[in-house]
């Protein structure tokens, strides 16, 4: 009988108390990423978004980057050396002063596992009377952008074993890691001695979960302070909840078109040109991203100063001009409307991954759209991998993908040079297929040797007009970041470069 | 009798533990099989797991290639993962590095305090509702019964879940929609499971008491003077709950599948989330470990179902249930 009567107890105990009073007064992070090891490679990202990692420098809110853990640098004449003076009385979580050794070790032992780094070329780093010196084997112009590559921050020698291998994370943020709960999530305490704004709220919780329509219902139940990455559906239905509302910030990423230039049916531009006219970016901007002025009429978005033109010529819809482009180059409609020529038929499949909800509605969106100009357009949903497998096997006809332009490191070359001027096989869903262009490498090469910002304008403008000429992606929509945020908080600012989220900027309201 | 018992018991014990190792082997070579019939680069996948869609690079990939030795012929993988396991080591995660039989024995540590209260959440519902039906077959509650079980046999595991959600979470702001910290974000992934498991418990616990209440045995305890209850209680409870105890055992699969549903809409860490995640990124020890200890523990709940079974009726050692 008792055991009945405990048993009822607990089911109704679970049934009816009002769990939402324990509430904690904990700042709760929700993002889609779910940090699978603790170390820098794999979770450099989120560790320094979230506060904990650092590096010499920082940028602000328009990708320019800006004094961190170094307060100054300078360059040799030759642009072969850059030396960083340090900030004095910095401290690491395990309390030990951050000194000039410390750092030059925390470089050389990090370095290799840097993806973006890498390209800079790095030949040595040491130490000095409160600097750090950087050797490079040949000039690199963007190297202060390429330091922010979050694979490689700023560590407290506590953080390796006498082998070198690295084993916790002690570095310099706002947040310290008190618990790892991996790939679940990591608690977070505030770092009392940090050398900026010290944090206002003490315990961060920031929870990995990577299901969009849970991260929604944790909005709106008030469950989460901070939701990332909210779906375009779910906008009206948060801010209508009362417990959160939504903040928007135009981030530098475009949704795609993949082209293998390679495919008979893709080969000439002016058919790549055709596909783009065929396509109603306004109409995909406004009904699936909720922001008609998202519509992308060229590669870079217009935020995106220096690299995004006003004079381009835009790609607009215009399914009249791309029916006369076709029928000039004799691609003719057959019985079922499917243009063919030389036995080649107007179609391709489009391979496209879910994990970004709004891309398997695209592509649909797309389906219908070039029917109009007699192109039979296949979906396939699957995983991301499922692109660059078929670019590498050269199965690929068609992909959308999306590239965030700045991801990580705040200069676009970076992604530039990855997605456009690189014969290494292709790895995520982002850059050309079978398209080479001797002049994008010179360009790219050019920019990495030249430092003066005015004189890289027209190699920046050469870079987006190859782009926009030779159509190797088509740009659909850019996208905007959704944020819930919950009413209970104050001084969220998103970062619309998406490099950290100012977690030690936040706090309560009364 | 006792002597039958005693011989059975061993017997039964051997029989199991021999099915488990089978049954574990077959499911993880079965799936071994299958994660490398998909077609697709596998370090290609596995770097996707570890580094996000958009972090990936060549090097990256070809250091994964490298060090899970993902070039060796398949039959030379499958043969050293064997001897691994012969030796106690099932290997560690390709994704996050960790020991499988760590990730496991955290995540099974979620999965059966879930799997606990789901399952006797769903007895505490189906076994007074079933008894009720059972012991007035036709009658109200019966048919209420039955209309209830089809209904949610029939409703999907997520669309329950889903509905749950709309209802607690959503409208009633009641509980949480997912987590696992705190002990109510256990409330509706168990309640989701136990209305799963109810539905078709609560049918066999009403026909094994119909079939008890229609018997002789149970005519001659009323001849004696019994009363319906004291009748049923003496002689009838202990005959209905063998088929009821098989079927809580056989239970456990359609619980397994209720893990992956349930787990990821809940976005709760146990076996079921460790595995579809394994499976999406292709991390072949997790994906095998996580088949091992199903086929493992399902062959351990059969043998604790027979043993159950043969202590409530000794007849079945006399016909040999423990020892076929």
């Amino acid at each position: 009988m008792s055991r009945n009567l405990w048993f009822s107890a607990f089911v109704t105990a679970m049934l009816v108390s009002p769990f939402s009073v324990f509430a904690q007064e904990e700042l709760r992070v929700v993002e889609p990423f779910q940090l699978q090891r603790l170390d820098t490679q794999t979770g450099g990202f989120q560790l320094r978004a979230n506060g904990v990692t650092e590096t010499l420098v920082q940028t602000n809110p328009e990708a320019a980057v800006l004094p961190a853990l170094a307060e100054r640098w300078e360059t040799s004449a030759d642009g072969l050396k850059w030396t960083f003076f340090l900030r004095p009385n910095v401290t690491f979580h395990d309390g030990t002063a951050m000194t000039p050794e410390a750092v030059a070790a925390s470089f050389k032992a990090l370095l290799p596992t840097g993806n973006l780094i890498k390209n800079a070329k790095v030949k040595d780093v040491s130490a000095g009377d409160g600097t750090v010196t950087f050797t490079l084997e040949q000039p690199f112009a963007p190297f202060l952008a390429y330091l922010l590559d979050p694979a490689v921050p700023v560590l407290a020698p506590s953080s390796f074993a006498s082998s070198g291998e690295l084993t916790a994370i002690v570095a310099t943020g706002p947040y310290r890691i008190e618990k790892a709960e991996l790939p679940q999530g990591l608690d977070l305490v505030r770092h009392d001695s940090y050398w900026g704004d010290v944090a206002k709220i003490e315990r961060v919780r920031v929870d990995g979960i990577p299901n969009p329509e849970t991260r929604v219902n944790i909005a709106l139940a008030g469950e989460g302070d901070l939701v990332l990455e909210i779906p375009t559906t779910a906008v009206s239905r948060i801010d209508r909840s009362g417990e959160t509302h939504i903040v928007r910030a135009p981030v530098p990423r475009v949704v795609m078109m993949l082209v293998n230039v390679k495919k008979p049916q893709f080969a000439d531009v002016e058919i790549r040109r055709a596909l783009s006219f065929a396509v109603d970016r306004q109409a995909i901007a406004r009904t699936i991203m909720g922001n008609e002025d998202l519509a992308a009429n060229q590669y870079f978005p217009p935020a995106m100063k220096g690299w995004h033109f006003e004079d381009f010529k835009p790609q607009t819809l215009n399914v009249a001009e791309a029916n006369r482009i076709l029928d000039e180059l004799g691609w003719k409609p057959g019985a079922d409307g499917i243009r063919e020529k030389d036995g080649t038929r107007f179609a391709g499949m489009m391979r496209t991954f879910p994990q970004r909800a709004y891309l398997p509605v695209i592509a649909e969106a797309l389906q219908a759209q070039l029917k109009a100009i007699g192109f039979d357009l296949s979906i396939q949903v699957g995983e991301s991998s499922l692109i660059p497998e078929a670019q590498n096997d050269g199965t690929l006809e068609l992909g959308l993908g999306i590239r965030t332009m700045i991801y990580q490191v705040p200069d676009p070359v970076a992604r530039l040079t990855s997605d456009f001027a690189t014969d290494e096989p292709s790895t995520d869903a982002t850059g050309a297929t079978g398209w080479k262009s001797e002049e994008m490498r010179a360009a790219v090469a050019a920019y990495n040797l030249t430092t003066d910002p005015e004189a890289r304008l027209p190699l920046q403008r050469e870079m987006a007009e190859i782009l926009q000429n030779e159509l190797p992606v088509i740009p659909i929509t850019f996208t905007d970041e959704k944020y819930a945020v919950s009413e209970r908080l104050e001084g969220f600012v998103a970062d619309p470069v998406m490099q950290t989220r100012p977690l030690n900027h936040l706090s309560f309201k009364d | 009798m006792q002597r039958a018992v005693r011989h059975a018991v061993p017997r039964a014990v051997l029989r199991r533990v021999l099915e488990a190792l089978s049954v574990a082997l077959i499911l993880a070579t079965i799936c071994f099989a299958l994660l490398h019939a998909i077609p697709g680069d596998m370090a290609l996948r596995i770097a996707v797991g570890q580094l996000g869609t958009e972090n990936m690079s060549p090097a990256a990939v070809e250091q994964i290639r490298d060090a899970e030795m993902l070039s060796r012929p398949l039959l030379v993988q499958y043969f050293d993962w064997l001897k691994a396991v012969a030796t106690g080591d099932i290997g560690r995660s390709f994704v996050s590095g960790r020991p499988v039989a760590e990730e496991l024995r955290q995540a099974g540590g979620y999965t059966l305090r879930l799997a606990v209260i789901a399952w006797l959440l769903s007895y505490a519902l189906a076994l007074p509702l079933g008894i009720a039906a059972g012991l007035k077959p036709d009658g109200a509650i019966d048919r209420a019964t039955a209309f209830a079980a089809a209904a949610f046999s029939s409703l999907p595991t997520f669309l329950i879940g889903i509905a749950l959600i709309s209802i607690f979470v959503l409208a009633l702001n009641l509980l949480p929609p997912a987590g696992y910290r705190r002990p109510e974000h256990l409330v509706l992934p168990a309640i989701t499971l136990a209305l799963g498991l109810m539905a078709p418990s609560m049918r066999v616990i009403r026909d094994a008491v119909a079939e008890v209440q229609a018997s002789a045995y149970m005519t001659y305890a009323h001849v004696r003077g019994f009363g319906k209850a004291k009748a049923f209680i003496r002689h009838g409870l202990r005959n209905a709950s063998v088929p009821i105890v098989t079927f809580a055992a056989l239970q456990f699969a359609y619980l397994m599948d209720g893990f992956f549903v349930v787990e990821t809409l809940f976005n709760f860490p146990g076996i079921g989330n460790a595995m579809v995640s394994a499976l999406l990124a292709r991390d072949v020890p997790v994906v095998m470990g996580c088949a091992l200890l199903i086929g493992t523990t399902f062959a351990a709940i059969s043998l604790a179902a027979d043993l159950i079974c043969m202590w409530m009726d000794p007849r079945l050692v006399d016909e040999g249930h423990g020892s076929r």
